[in-house]
């Protein structure tokens, strides 16, 4: 029975490890990144867990990397409306690379990294004084522009791709959540603060809603 | 371990039938007297059927995992008002002093609160990922969360030897599966090493059950993940039933190749082709158990593929989407072909031909949709075929399984009537007489599946011996 005992620590130190690694690779943008803030297009606090849970777009969740040269999807797909894309330049090779694949091989893209290059942007605010505003998207991050490093979810329909960078939750106290929806409701603007490090990973720290932070 | 154990050892239920009946002659001859016989029985416990300790081992687990989530539901209560420092610890502490408290049962000789406490340990493991994610605001790809506490729980099993732990391991890889296909269409081959390393606990712990989930899980994966010649979605449907049709072919012919000639729990004769010795080889190292986990995996397999199938608008989905390529279609003939031939050659042949007509349906479907133009019309009679396919495996399953006295077999034909039902249902579900005209068939379906359990005659034996005493 001893050896199981061992095995039984074993198994223990190993899930220990794994939650370990999670843990700071997680929080290693809180710890050493720097903060920005993003323009929420909107927040759903619509939670059946209770768990505060409030689910947050972007207005560069599905982006079109070649502007003006997204259609909509064929009708089989119109019970499932589309989102609009936000026009962006692509840089690097990696658009001409998966334009010139055709359907299903496209979706042998889906999860390859891609960096979201932001600029700053006043915003005429006392909080936040300055929002990121999306430049371009890219595979290899540029200098002088912040990357927001993220994930091919889908280019089935190329040029229109879906950005996956991370940033589309956030678990708020129990009260907070419908605060923020009924101000998405209202129209208030929302911001999410973020932190980002320097390879690009970004993680959400808190909301900022009329000046309020919420986390 | 090696200290000897007051434990009774762990048998399979064939084997124990076997010994049973061995007994029983030595006492007809004298050579034991009836004290003898019940301690040499006593030594050992058939795995696969209902016992005591099973059952307080399972009321164990049961009652360990009801406090784990009692637990968990206190802490997710006040979760929000704990400081991330505090819930982070919280974390880590629960799940590293499960995974102690399982090493101290252990090591103070209590091997069954200990795999309990491991199992919880696991549990509560998979609820920290997913708490520490909640910490960080991270919801995004779900399946990674799953996969880790897949792998760590698989880990566990791999050094516990814990069944109870594979089966968990087992049912997060087949979660994960599907919601992994579903967030990326595309292959994801951190399937296979999981997969190999549960086939291999499998054939260590010699359970066949795990073992054919194992084989059933691999046929999700390729049907949902778009791995070698499967293309994506759909398109795999097809080969995956006639896959599932070859799994219950090989392990119905190579395991009971003279089905009814022979007891349960006999041993088998010799087979006379070198393939059949082959397959009796492969058999042997798991007490026979081989062939029942292949049929296992084929009609969960050939579940899971049939009933997408029988929706109308199916073909659409390779139609409009993605085109099929013809290995896809080579594939599915090589898988049909091996299913018909193994099932021809069997002498229950008679018995077997809803696996033929999954097999020939399998390639019937994906021929049509690859070279005819499907219209409505077309398309509503493949639907009605595959429903007609699903209905007659369920009632062949429930009948040979009530005459053949497998509870195994007789619940996997009562899965497929009620997935029948439901997907019946959910297409009718707007029209309330179609609606109470399935739920009302469906009911009576199912006094008839009692009727037909209660009344399944004796097979082996020993219950007819039972019967007459």
């Amino acid at each position: 029975m001893r050896g199981l005992a061992t095995r039984a620590l074993v198994a223990g130190t190993l899930c220990l490890a794994v939650l370990a690694g999670m843990l700071v690779m997680h929080a290693w943008p809180l710890w050493t990144g720097r903060t920005l803030y993003l323009r929420v297009e909107s927040a759903d606090a619509d939670d059946a867990l209770m768990t505060g849970l409030v689910t947050l777009r972007y207005a560069f969740d599905v982006v079109c990397v070649a502007p003006g040269a997204c259609e909509e999807p064929e009708s089989r797909f119109d019970n499932r409306p589309p989102r609009p894309a936000l026009d962006l330049p692509a840089h690097g090779e990696w658009a001409g690379a998966l334009a010139a694949v055709e359907g299903r091989d496209r979706r042998r893209w889906n999860d390859r990294p891609l960096y979201l290059q932001v600029g700053l942007t006043p915003t005429g605010l006392e909080i936040p004084a300055t929002v990121a505003t999306p430049l371009s998207v890219t595979d290899q991050p540029e200098p002088d522009v912040i990357p927001l490093r993220g994930r091919l979810r889908q280019a089935f329909f190329y040029p229109r791709v879906t950005l996956d960078l991370g940033l589309d939750a956030i678990y708020l106290t129990r009260g907070a959540a419908p605060e923020v929806e009924a101000a998405m409701k209202a129209g208030t603007p929302i911001f999410a603060e973020i932190a980002v490090a320097s390879n690009g990973q970004a993680r959400v720290k808190a909301l900022v809603v009329n000046g309020r932070r919420l986390e | 371990m090696a200290q000897q154990s007051d434990e009774p050892a762990a048998v399979g239920a064939q084997r124990f039938d076997w010994l049973k009946r061995q007994v029983d002659d030595w006492q007809a001859r004298g050579l034991v007297g009836p004290d003898q016989a019940s301690q040499i029985l006593a030594r050992y416990s058939p795995i696969g059927r209902f016992s005591a300790a099973r059952a307080a081992f399972g009321l164990m687990g049961l009652a360990v995992l009801m406090a784990a989530v009692a637990l968990l539901l206190v802490i997710g209560y006040n979760w929000d008002q704990l400081a991330p420092s505090a819930r982070v610890a919280i974390v880590f502490g629960i799940v590293g002093g499960a995974f102690a408290a399982s090493a101290v049962a252990y090591r103070r000789g209590h091997p069954r609160p200990g795999e309990a406490l491991a199992f919880a340990a696991t549990l509560l493991y998979g609820n920290g990922i997913f708490l520490l994610a909640g910490v960080f605001h991270i919801r995004t790809h779900d399946p990674d969360g799953l996969f880790w506490w897949m792998a760590g729980t698989l880990v566990t099993a791999f050094l516990l030897r814990s069944r109870l732990i594979t089966l968990t391991a087992l049912v997060l890889l087949l979660v994960w599966v599907p919601f992994e296909g579903a967030e990326y269409a595309r292959p994801n081959y951190w399937f296979l090493p999981a997969a190999a390393v549960a086939a291999w606990l499998a054939v260590r712990l010699r359970a066949p059950g795990l073992l054919g989930l194992t084989a059933a899980i691999g046929a999700l994966w390729l049907d949902v993940t778009g791995a070698f010649a499967f293309d994506e979605g759909m398109a795999a449907f097809g080969p995956v039933v006639a896959l599932g049709a070859a799994y219950v072919a090989i392990g119905t012919w190579g395991s009971a190749p003279h089905p009814g000639s022979v007891a349960r729990g006999d041993p088998l004769p010799p087979h006379r082709s070198l393939a059949g010795r082959a397959v009796r080889g492969l058999g042997e190292g798991l007490e026979d158990g081989l062939g029942r986990a292949l049929v296992t995996a084929g009609l969960a397999t050939i579940f899971v593929s049939l009933l997408p199938l029988m929706s109308v608008g199916a073909h659409e989905d390779i139609d409009v989407v993605l085109a099929i390529s013809w290995p896809t279609v080579a594939i599915t003939a090589l898988f049909a072909a091996v299913a018909v031939a193994l099932t021809a050659v069997r002498r229950r042949a008679r018995m077997d031909w809803p696996i033929l007509a999954a097999a020939a349906f399998a390639v019937v479907w994906l021929l049509t949709v690859v070279t005819v133009d499907v219209d409505r019309g077309l398309a509503i009679a493949l639907a009605v075929g595959a429903s007609a396919l699903a209905l007659a495996f369920a009632i062949w399953l429930m009948r040979d399984g009530a005459s053949r006295g497998s509870l195994l077999q007789f619940s996997a034909g009562a899965a497929f009537a009620l997935g029948f039902v439901g997907v019946r249902w959910a297409s009718a579900v707007g029209n309330l007489l179609w609606s109470a005209l399935i739920l009302g068939l469906a009911s009576a379906s199912l006094l008839w599946m009692a009727w037909l359990w209660r009344a399944r005659p004796a097979l082996s034996e020993r219950s007819e011996k039972t019967k007459e005493a």
